[in-house]
């Protein structure tokens, strides 16, 4: 795995479509909510992140799951194999540095 | 501007691809977030916005290098280098952004003027499909009831009008702008409420109870967008009525047709059965063509139906019947702004191409000086084609620089031009981030390519040997010093076209300002005043409300004279009745003579300090019922109906040979419509024969202009809480009478200073580079014994060329400017020799002061010092 980071807005919004399709507006309610309210994705901030990862091919767009936004306004998008695989990339890469971080600076604390 | 309004302006920043995909969906977005954030939020989403700008940007650019990498020979690396050299010479890069910041944001501003009044599209469903049915004449409610029997052309026709109201809701009562008109005129827009319902015919008829639709400004401004407004009865008073129940809001987005000020709309009834109904002009006539009509294959069924109309009555005048014919609505008004726009164009569009030239005249420079560092690249196996693209990226990165900084010199214009001219910008701002915005980016492109075609070409075709043995002392290539002599010249010539407008405009504005207006633009003060309808519904008690008025601000300690006026002097607008002076005979099929009219109150005459030329002013003891009314006309209309008598004691007949109005004094002629508009008989008629309910106050005091304190003291010791409206002195808005005319010499001046700047920076750098090309050549010939004068005038020479050049460039230039100014100038020839030539004399003396400099400096090298450099 190289050592390449993923912009964090970018794996946030992996992370938040992993169990289910979502349109925008709702990805950005699920940063929101799992990280109590911290983390709030600006507009251009999110769909900039939408629009790269739909270049890489991490996220499609996908049909509105039935019942949901069935007004055609909304896109709703979904996680790719690839998408999947960058995201956990990602996340050893992460876990690797909070490792090592915790060695050399002698912290023993876990989360 | 609200700040949604901004940031869905703000997203045209992002690269088009992006905004099309996302930008909706970030609108709605940031709606969100100002619904749940609050102030943090709005500086968040800027934050955000202005990240997600130089993200996208450089992913697109990124991108677009790419593409462009592979043919050009200039990809990445050739912009880094590019990005490097103008780092490392800042006087270059700052001189080159800032020429073209100045260019492209005059051209930014210009085309954002002419976007939003000859381009942009009318805010109506099938805009093309709007006509002003005969936009010369106003309607009456049976004119509007023809058109719409009559006119098979039309899907629809209607009739509005403005009306002025009086509010009371909490608080004194404020005047508000409003529109009468038939109930299908939303129908026939394509509009619809926000909130409630549109006007039914029902509404308008006699009996119905008064009804008004409210806009979505006045609404959220007055009633603090109370959805439980709808419904309720309001004081809004005016027309007859005092109160009315509110049906209805428009939608923030809805544009009132014709008049942007408007703030509430009335219905007018269409049934000649109406007790309401009456006979007079007072509509503009709208209409909505069938689909796959054109207003040109509209107008002969529209000019049938005018002579029609005219021949059924005596109210249209020949001339003005065949002249009928429809304009689209889109085109109205449009006319008198021409002028003004295409001369703001036309300025902008002068300073760029001297801008252009002058930033192709420095990156020539550049180019020239590092002749060397090409060679060395071409020799070490770099292609001609990359030092062709070395400059380019080089251009092309000045040039949006450039167009940055012009967005920023756009929106200071907006500003500034707003607060000189404020008829010049529209009400709702200048789009200027909208599609201006892309033109100026394709001109800084544009510019970039242009100003470096010359340098790239030259570049590309050197011999890399000879460039490099040729070294410092080699002299400039015949063509390169052609082309920049040519550049030189092009800045003097439009910089003389510059300078000569300016000079034009300027002396047609003194001649303007010279204008004898025939009253006294002193310190007098003057306002607005509109009588209440609640407290004074009938014509007598209108009429009442002035005399005691008037009365009552003559009697404020300190006042000299004070009356009022239906129209204040300049403001133009045609009142006019159709008279037939004593003893003069109309032959068989003339029609007889108009008159202009202005009403007013005892003491308004000698308050604007008119001019007694014959008899009296108009005094209290004329303020009478009687067998005629008392009247003051001026020498024009005195002369032209009772030449070679004193017009004195004379009448204005009424139909029946019985006088209506006795004239009791002549004035000296006054200039109503403006100053430079051809002088129409006048007569001055006591307010009580047409007692209109908006009139002016004007109050002359000593020492000065008395406090609006007082004098709104007086008005109100007459009735409570009656609004007073623009508050001016007189001298003031005679000023604002020449503003437009102010306005363009100022943008001439700034045009014309401009590219004289350029133009004198261009001959600066010719005549420097020439002699610091030289330097050894100098230095031999100050050895050999030629003179410090004979260098001096021999490098001087050089201007020669140019100046000629550029002088035939301008005069040539200034015919043509002339000739597109002609219609706005006022007692100045559109092409004046003494204007030329002194705009010629003006170049010569600068050129000469720019080639001076670097001249004496050849002068004075020291031989020795001069070979030794080398």
């Amino acid at each position: 795995m190289p050592d390449a980071t993923l912009p964090p807005a970018e794996f946030r919004v992996l992370l938040a479509l992993v169990r289910t399709p979502k349109h925008g507006h709702a990805i950005k309610l699920d940063v929101l909510e799992r990280t109590g309210g911290r983390v709030e994705l600006g507009p251009g901030t999110l769909y900039g992140a939408l629009k790269r990862l739909l270049q890489r091919e991490w996220i499609v767009e996908v049909d509105p799951p039935a019942g949901e936004g069935g007004d055609g306004r909304r896109r709703f998008y979904a996680l790719t194999p690839e998408g999947r695989r960058a995201a956990e990339g990602e996340a050893v890469r992460l876990r690797e540095l909070v490792d090592l971080a915790n060695r050399e600076l002698g912290a023993t604390g876990r989360p | 501007m609200t700040f949604r309004r901004l940031y869905a302006l703000l997203l045209y920043l992002l690269p088009a691809a992006f905004r099309r995909r996302f930008g909706r969906e970030m609108r709605e977005e940031a709606e969100w977030v100002l619904r749940h954030g609050g102030r943090e939020g709005r500086a968040g989403l800027m934050v955000d916005l202005a990240r997600t700008w130089v993200r996208e940007w450089m992913d697109e650019a990124g991108a677009a290098l790419r593409a462009l990498s592979g043919g050009m020979g200039m990809g990445m690396g050739s912009f880094r280098t590019s990005l490097r050299g103008l780092v490392r010479t800042p006087g270059f890069t700052v001189a080159v952004v800032v020429t073209l910041g100045l260019g492209i944001g005059a051209n930014t501003f210009a085309f954002g003027l002419v976007d939003a009044f000859l381009l942009r599209t009318l805010p109506y469903d099938q805009p093309d499909e709007l006509v002003a049915i005969w936009p010369d004449q106003l309607f009456s409610r049976e004119m509007v009831r023809s058109a719409q029997e009559e006119l098979s052309g039309l899907q629809d026709a209607a009739g509005v009008s403005a009306a002025l109201l009086t509010l009371q809701e909490g608080g004194d009562p404020v005047e508000v702008f409003a529109q009468e008109h038939t109930t299908n005129l939303f129908g026939l827009l394509g509009a619809r409420p926000l909130l409630g319902r549109d006007f039914t015919p029902a509404d308008a008829e006699a009996g119905a109870e008064p009804v008004t639709i409210l806009t979505h400004e006045l609404w959220t401004a007055r009633f603090g967008a109370d959805p439980e407004v709808l419904g309720r009865v309001i004081e809004l008073g005016g027309e007859g009525h005092v109160r009315r129940r509110v049906i209805g809001v428009m939608p923030s987005d809805h544009a009132p047709i014709r008049g942007s000020r408007v703030e509430a709309w009335t219905p007018v009834t269409l049934d000649p059965a109406d007790p309401d109904w009456d006979d007079s002009y007072f509509m503009t006539g709208l209409g909505r063509l069938r689909p796959g009509q054109t207003v040109a294959g509209f107008q002969p069924e529209q000019k049938a139906w005018a002579q029609r109309l005219a021949e059924g009555s005596d109210w249209f005048a020949d001339e003005e019947v065949a002249r009928a014919r429809p304009v689209g609505w889109a085109e109205l008004g449009v006319a008198d702004r021409r002028p003004p726009l295409l001369m703001a164009l036309a300025a902008a569009a002068l300073i760029l191409l001297v801008a252009c030239a002058n930033v192709a005249n420095l990156v020539l420079a550049r180019t020239i000086g590092r002749e060397r560092e090409f060679s060395v690249r071409a020799a070490l196996g770099s292609g001609r084609s990359r030092a062709a693209g070395l400059v380019f990226s080089e251009t092309l990165l000045l040039g949006l620089a450039g167009s940055l900084l012009g967005v920023g010199v756009a929106l200071l214009l907006e500003n500034r031009v707003a607060v000189i001219a404020p008829d010049l910008v529209p009400e709702s701002g200048l789009d200027v981030l909208g599609r201006p915005l892309i033109v100026a980016a394709g001109l800084a492109v544009l510019t970039a390519l242009l100003a470096g075609i010359g340098p790239a070409l030259h570049s590309a075709g050197r011999d890399p040997a000879e460039a490099m043995s040729g070294g410092r002392g080699a002299q400039l290539s015949r063509g390169t010093r052609r082309l920049q002599s040519t550049l030189a010249a092009g800045q003097l010539g439009l910089a003389t076209v510059g300078i000569v407008a300016t000079l034009l405009l300027a002396r047609s504005l003194a001649s303007l300002a010279a204008v004898d207006p025939g009253f006294e633009a002193g310190e007098q003060l003057t306002f607005r005043v509109t009588a209440p309808a609640f407290s004074h519904p009938e014509d007598e008690d209108v009429e009442r409300f002035f005399r005691e008025a008037t009365v009552a601000l003559q009697e404020t300690p300190g006042v000299r004279n004070a009356g009022f006026v239906s129209r204040r002097p300049m403001m133009g607008g045609l009142s006019r009745i159709t008279a037939f002076p004593e003893g003069w005979e109309v032959a068989e099929g003339d029609r007889p003579p108009e008159v202009t009219h202005r009403l007013v109150t005892p003491g308004y005459l000698e308050a604007i300090g008119m001019r007694l030329l014959d008899g009296s002013y108009l005094g209290p003891e004329h303020d009478v019922e009687g067998a005629a009314d008392f009247g003051v006309v001026t020498r024009t209309a005195a002369e032209r109906f009772w030449p070679g008598e004193s017009a004195v004691g004379k009448s204005f007949l009424a139909p029946g040979g019985v006088p209506w109005l006795t004239i009791v004094g002549v004035v000296e002629d006054v200039r109503e419509q403006g100053p430079a508009v051809e002088l129409l008989p006048a007569a001055y008629i006591m307010h009580r024969n047409w007692p209109w309910r908006t009139m002016f106050a004007v109050v002359e005091a000593e020492g000065g202009t008395l406090p609006i304190g007082e004098a709104e003291a007086a008005i109100r010791s007459v009735q409570a809480g009656v609004p007073v409206a623009r508050v001016s002195t007189v001298s003031t808005f005679v000023e604002n009478a020449l503003r437009p005319t102010r306005l363009l010499v100022y943008l001439a001046l700034v045009a014309g200073s401009v590219t004289l700047l350029l133009g004198a920076l261009g001959v600066y750098g010719v005549v420097a580079y020439g002699v610091s090309r030289r330097t050894r050549e100098l230095g031999v010939r100050a050895a050999l014994g030629a003179g410090a004068t004979r260098i001096l005038r021999s490098e001087l020479g050089r201007v020669g060329p140019i100046l000629a050049m550029g002088g035939v460039v301008g005069v040539v230039g200034a015919w043509f400017a002339g000739r597109g100014l002609e219609s706005t100038l006022f007692g100045v020839d559109a092409f004046e020799p003494i204007s030329v030539g002194a705009a010629v004399l003006l170049l010569a003396a600068v050129a000469i002061t720019a080639a001076w400099i670097p001249a004496r400096r050849a002068a004075r090298v020291d031989p020795v010092e001069a070979l030794r450099s080398e």
